[in-house]
């Protein structure tokens, strides 16, 4: 079977599940859950603008503390939670799981398509959810200001920095928690124990500590924020290795969900 | 005929921690239409899923025309299976439902919904075709299910409880397709404990019970090898009485009833050879009219009887 053919089969799931998801009614509730950073910006912006609408630079560290305490460590890591666990365990629960092993397809090839699918899915609502926060954070500023601001190279740095977090952030706990999906039926439970993980990470060794996702991403902040009891731990990670590392969690996580789909049975018991 | 021919499982046991699944099954099965039969429990189903490696043996091994059922990209370009399950991707129509599944056997989309209609076609679905399978009766899933299997084509087909679910014409329908594809010299092994309808799709059985297969082969063939029960023939003629009392004069006559209406009879006899080599006698000597001689026990319903016992199935 060539790798053409294979790409266009891993292809085809991630669009079919890309599809079923976004259509679902559940999705709905996603959407709503990650339109809560929006709303918290709205609310900074218009019910409590004072000391802030001149001051770009209170606005600025606020908007780092907000993305990076909430956005990213509650939106974004449950949104992938949610998604990610289900796109195999979700199949499970709907006893519909047998339809897709009847298909000719190797399965770690599936798991690469569903990582895909559900990969296209989040970043569907988490990137709207993390331009809507910058920008609406922002209008604390004022219009005039903040349309100034986001267009310096400093602005759109930020804001192109935020997004690519997201989304590395989306690629790396996604394929966690997609793993996790082959083990656990409750997304709440491989969430709390990660959770608990990068809690712990900065007294872990070297080798465990590369896996925490949230030391990596923390070293991609455009601003530095002050780390308060559930923040993301600090970490002296290079940028650039930060991403390697990320995309290589990813990697191997995907690889080791494959291997066990492999042997994954079926049973709706 | 070689491996790659043929469904073989050699030495298969699956065990759900301490509780059986099957135990110890070998199995070679040609093309054709072969029934798999067995009362609730008996591990048709677990077989159906081990043949399909929806899950795996605890040990034995499975080839499906050569093929592991560990090679998914492999075994589902030649093998559809028609589960027990019915459920359906949420909001997912018929057409949408096939398409995405000839689509991952490399059709162009375009393609894979024509055929995803000739099949539809097929089932008599064409009308349902866009609405939502969630919204289908039991018997509209049931041929879902069978289009979803067939789209491709394979040249092994599995079918768990095909006809559950089915109205009289529906099960009809679900035969001649079955019948049709077992003709084209595909394998079609059809699980049922409606044991009436196994007799009329399939000459050859397989029979379950506990885990293990209690018989396999051909009804006629299976039945034969049960020397410990009596053969039975029907004789439909004039003067069973007579026909009765001459067969008594055999010593491998055990009993003779004489049918209610009168115009037959059963015989039961531990030597149908020599019974049958006797007959002919008989009806000249008497000048009997006969219409009919059968064996009145060479079908499923009889040789499940003897083997499980009647307790142990249903309809």
């Amino acid at each position: 079977m060539n790798a053409g053919f294979r790409v266009r089969q891993m292809k085809t799931v991630a669009g079919v599940d890309f599809r079923r998801t976004l259509g679902g009614r559940r999705t709905l509730g996603l959407v709503l859950f990650c339109s809560i950073p929006v709303v918290i910006a709205l609310v900074r912006t218009f019910v409590f603008p004072e000391g802030a609408r001149m001051d770009v630079g209170r606005t600025t560290h606020e908007l780092a503390q907000i993305f990076s305490l909430f956005h990213l460590r509650f939106i974004v890591f449950f949104g992938c939670a949610f998604l990610f666990v289900k796109s195999f365990r979700g199949e499970v629960l709907q006893h519909t799981l047998h339809l897709t092993l009847l298909l000719p397809i190797r399965r770690s090839d599936l798991i690469i398509g569903k990582y895909f699918g559900a990969l296209a899915v989040a970043l569907s609502v988490l990137l709207p959810s993390t331009l809507a926060l910058v920008v609406f954070y922002r209008l604390a500023n004022g219009v005039a200001r903040t349309f100034q601001l986001m267009t310096t190279s400093q602005g759109l740095g930020h804001l192109a920095a935020y997004l690519g977090i997201t989304a590395l952030a989306a690629v790396g706990y996604g394929a966690l928690f997609l793993l996790a999906g082959l083990f656990f039926r409750n997304p709440m439970v491989p969430a709390a124990l990660y959770l608990g993980f990068e809690a712990l990470a900065p007294y872990l060794p070297f080798p465990i500590r590369v896996f925490s996702i949230g030391r990596h991403l923390h070293a991609l902040l455009p601003v530095p924020v002050s780390l308060g009891p559930l923040a993301v731990t600090g970490s002296d990670t290079p940028g650039w290795l930060a991403i390697i590392l990320i995309l290589g969690v990813a990697a191997v996580a995907v690889r080791l969900a494959g291997w066990r789909a492999q042997g994954f049975e079926v049973d709706y018991s | 005929m070689n491996e790659a021919e043929r469904i073989v499982l050699i030495g298969v046991s699956k065990f759900y921690g301490e509780v059986l699944g099957v135990n110890n099954v070998d199995l070679t099965i040609g093309p054709g239409l072969t029934g798999l039969v067995g009362p609730n429990g008996a591990g048709k189903s677990t077989l159906m899923n081990l043949l399909t490696g929806l899950i795996k043996p605890t040990k034995g091994s499975v080839r499906i025309l050569g093929i592991s059922p560990g090679s998914p990209e492999l075994l589902f370009r030649k093998v559809g299976l028609c589960s027990q399950w019915d459920s359906f991707p949420p909001g997912a129509t018929g057409l949408a439902l096939l398409e995405a599944t000839l689509m991952m056997h490399g059709l162009a989309r375009r393609t894979a919904r024509e055929r995803a209609l000739e099949a539809l076609e097929t089932v008599g679905l064409t009308a349902a075709a866009g609405r939502k399978v969630d919204g289908y009766s039991k018997g509209m899933k049931q041929r879902v299910k069978l289009a979803n299997a067939l789209c491709h084509n394979p040249q092994v087909l599995f079918l768990d409880e095909p006809l559950n679910g089915l109205d009289p014409q529906g099960r009809s329908e679900m035969i001649d397709i079955l019948k049709e594809r077992a003709g084209r010299g595909h394998h079609v092994l059809v699980s049922s404990h409606i044991l009436h309808e196994v007799d009329l799709i399939s000459d050859t059985i397989i029979m379950m019970h506990g885990g293990r297969v209690v018989a396999e082969g051909a009804i006629r063939d299976v039945r034969q090898e049960i020397v410990d029960r009596p053969v039975q023939i029907l004789i439909r003629c004039d003067r069973p009485e007579r026909v009765a009392a001459r067969a008594f004069e055999m010593a491998h006559v055990v009993a003779a009833q004489i049918l209610d209406q009168g115009g037959g009879l059963i015989v039961s006899t531990r030597d149908g050879q020599s019974f049958f080599s006797n007959l002919p006698r008989i009806v000249v000597d008497e000048g009997l009219a006969v219409e009919t001689v059968v064996p009145a026990d060479e079908d499923v319903r009889a040789v499940y009887d003897y083997l499980i016992g009647p307790e142990g199935g249903q309809g």
